[in-house]
């Protein structure tokens, strides 16, 4: 009698455990040099960001995050070739996991959405070929940089991205690779879509943007730098100077830095030698981004929770049947522990993207990129150390925090 | 869960016993010359075969036949135009091979002009006159070979399949222009497609 109680006793404890143990290995634990490093990227510590990240191997199902996230900071320190190595490694995983997958699927639905491999929202797959075209610029790789321009526009194929929103400064950075391997017609073609794409900001066939006609959502700028005039074509022998600017933080709120709901947006003000060349304008802000792409995966995520917690439900009311207490310690684990939503995202993307494209002196000089608030006051300020030139174009990445 | 058990303990045994394949590492020799393809991408195969046509083409083409002498020629690259990582000058460097091996062309090295002239620099400076190079007399190019590597993706649409069918088209143009007159005096094309069928689901 004895043993049949405790036989009755350890069966479904150890189908309980064992389920715990399953789950445990299935979700795995965080990835704290990930969160460390992130933190460290954000309070300006990119060589300690980068740094920790160095040795650091995590499950395979985040590993595309985890190459995206070091490819970033490492471009920030600016080691373009480390950046260019996990983001064409992230580009293989992303194809390999391209496919769906059975056995995740399935143990998503009785664990988490976080068992299973990360893919990201379709603006984050094409941000992963901005940030490698990116770094090819910061190489003077124009080449390459085609490379990923094409794999830009590949990326944003309806049948690829279907109904998520797609973003001006991708088209952009498409239309400018391209350009730069002298293929003017198919750019003019990406910068007339970047421009489509942006309520405020227009861009010209040669690739320049300025304050459109059409509907404008930022407050204008205290030194009344926002030029609605359409710049014309630059002169055959007109040298320019193209930054890119990537400022903040894509996991700032939607709502900061704005005042009585109209957007701030901070710019960037280029000088060479004192005088001022021209500035920045805002292409794409990823927080929104996020959010759009957010809102279009909700109803599908609501229903596979729903369906999810039903299962779970159903495994705990099993075992409950055999004994109360293991149905509700199961249940508590399954639901309380092991439900939570997948929240990972490419945390150390900037929230806004911004290019400069203005005429410049064939010698570019002492060149200083300065972050400028709306109401006139500098935020930050850095000179340009890294720029290539392809013919008449020089071509520079500055990053701000 | 004691029939569980037993059919896990099997399974392991079985494949310890048998030794199974999927455990073990090996490593095998490839013929380069065997043609390999584990997707629809451009592989080393389609190097071999590009350089190797391309240059036979050339070879017997009516720009060569007209010649009494070997042509000086330098290697301006070939552009890539697709959306991959192609190392287009493997190509040319195969084809390098193939057309100097055939004794009827002649290259210069301009991929080494800076090492040229570095080493030229030091031997003016260091090197006993008797044993030095002469200044100044490098060969002049009289053609310049140049080419474009383009590429064509496409896909099955989205259908209920279990798999999805994807494929690559290329071509890769190769011209000789007479450095001269800026004359075009020969052009070729080689291309080649290639489909895989991609399953839609993974374990």
């Amino acid at each position: 009698m004895t043993g049949n109680f405790q036989g009755r006793m350890i069966c479904p404890a150890l189908r309980v455990s064992l389920l715990f143990a399953i789950c445990l290995l299935a979700s795995g634990c965080g990835t704290p040099h990930l969160e460390r490093a992130r933190l460290d990227f954000y309070r300006g510590r990119i060589p300690e960001a980068a740094a920790s990240l160095e040795k650091v191997s995590v499950p395979r199902r985040d590993r595309v995050l985890f190459l995206m996230e070091r490819g970033t900071i490492y471009q920030a320190a600016g080691d373009y070739e480390r950046s260019l190595n996990d983001f064409l490694a992230a580009y293989d995983q992303l194809r390999e996991t391209e496919p769906l997958s059975v056995s995740e699927g399935v143990t998503s639905f009785v664990i988490n959405d976080m068992v299973r491999s990360f893919r990201g929202y379709p603006f984050e797959r094409t941000f992963l070929h901005v940030f490698a075209a990116l770094s090819h610029l910061s190489l003077g790789a124009w080449e390459n940089a085609a490379v990923e321009g094409r794999r830009i526009l590949n990326s944003l194929d309806p049948e690829r991205i279907g109904d998520y929103p797609e973003d001006a400064f991708s088209r952009y950075m498409a239309g400018f690779a391209l350009e730069m391997m002298g293929d003017i017609d198919n750019a003019r073609v990406q910068y007339r879509r970047a421009s489509a794409l942006n309520p405020s900001i227009a861009i010209t066939d040669f690739g320049q943007p300025y304050i459109g006609q059409t509907e404008r959502d930022d407050a204008p700028s205290a030194d009344g730098s926002d030029s609605a005039t359409k710049p014309e074509p630059p002169d055959p022998g007109q040298h320019e100077l193209v930054v890119f600017v990537l400022s903040g933080k894509t996991t700032e709120h939607p709502l900061t830095g704005t005042r009585f709901g109209q957007p701030r947006i901070p710019y960037a003000l280029i000088k060479a030698d004192g005088k001022v060349l021209g500035r920045s304008y805002s292409l794409t802000d990823t927080t929104k981004l996020a959010q759009l792409s957010e809102q279009k995966r909700i109803a599908l995520q609501v229903a596979k929770t729903t369906t999810r917690v039903l299962i779970k439900e159903a495994i705990a009311e099993s075992i409950r049947d055999n004994n109360e207490s293991l149905g509700l310690l199961a249940r508590f684990i399954l639901i309380g522990l092991l439900e939570h939503p997948d929240i990972r995202r490419w945390e150390t993307l900037p929230r806004y993207m911004q290019v400069a494209r203005i005429p410049s002196p064939p010698d570019l000089g002492n060149v200083e990129v300065s972050l400028m608030s709306r109401d006139g006051v500098q935020l930050q300020s850095t000179t340009l150390q890294n720029t290539h030139k392809r013919g008449r174009v020089h071509v520079a990445l500055v990053r701000f925090y | 869960m004691q029939k569980l058990i037993v059919w896990f303990i099997s399974l392991l045994a079985l494949s310890f016993f048998t030794g199974c394949a999927a455990f073990r590492h090996s490593v095998e020799e490839v013929d380069v010359d065997e043609t390999r393809h584990y997707d629809e991408r451009y592989g080393h195969s389609d190097l071999r075969e590009l350089s190797a046509d391309l240059s036979s083409q050339l070879l017997d083409s009516a720009f060569m036949e007209e010649r009494t002498d070997s042509p000086v020629v330098m290697i301006a690259g070939i552009r890539n135009d697709t959306d991959e990582y192609i190392d287009t000058r493997s190509i040319t460097d195969r084809m390098r091979v193939l057309l100097m091996n055939s004794g009827r062309m002649r290259f210069i090295h301009e991929a080494r002009r800076a090492e040229l002239l570095a080493e030229q620099g030091y031997q003016a400076e260091h090197v006993e006159p008797e044993t030095q190079v002469a200044i100044g007399r490098q060969l002049g190019a009289q053609y310049m070979l140049t080419g474009a590597f383009s590429k064509i993706a496409t896909a099955s649409p989205r259908q209920v399949r279990v798999s999805r069918r994807r494929m690559n088209y290329y071509k890769l143009t190769m011209e000789v222009t007479d450095l001269q007159t800026g004359e075009i005096k020969w052009v070729a094309e080689h291309d080649f497609a290639r489909e895989a069928r991609e399953p839609l689901f993974r374990w």
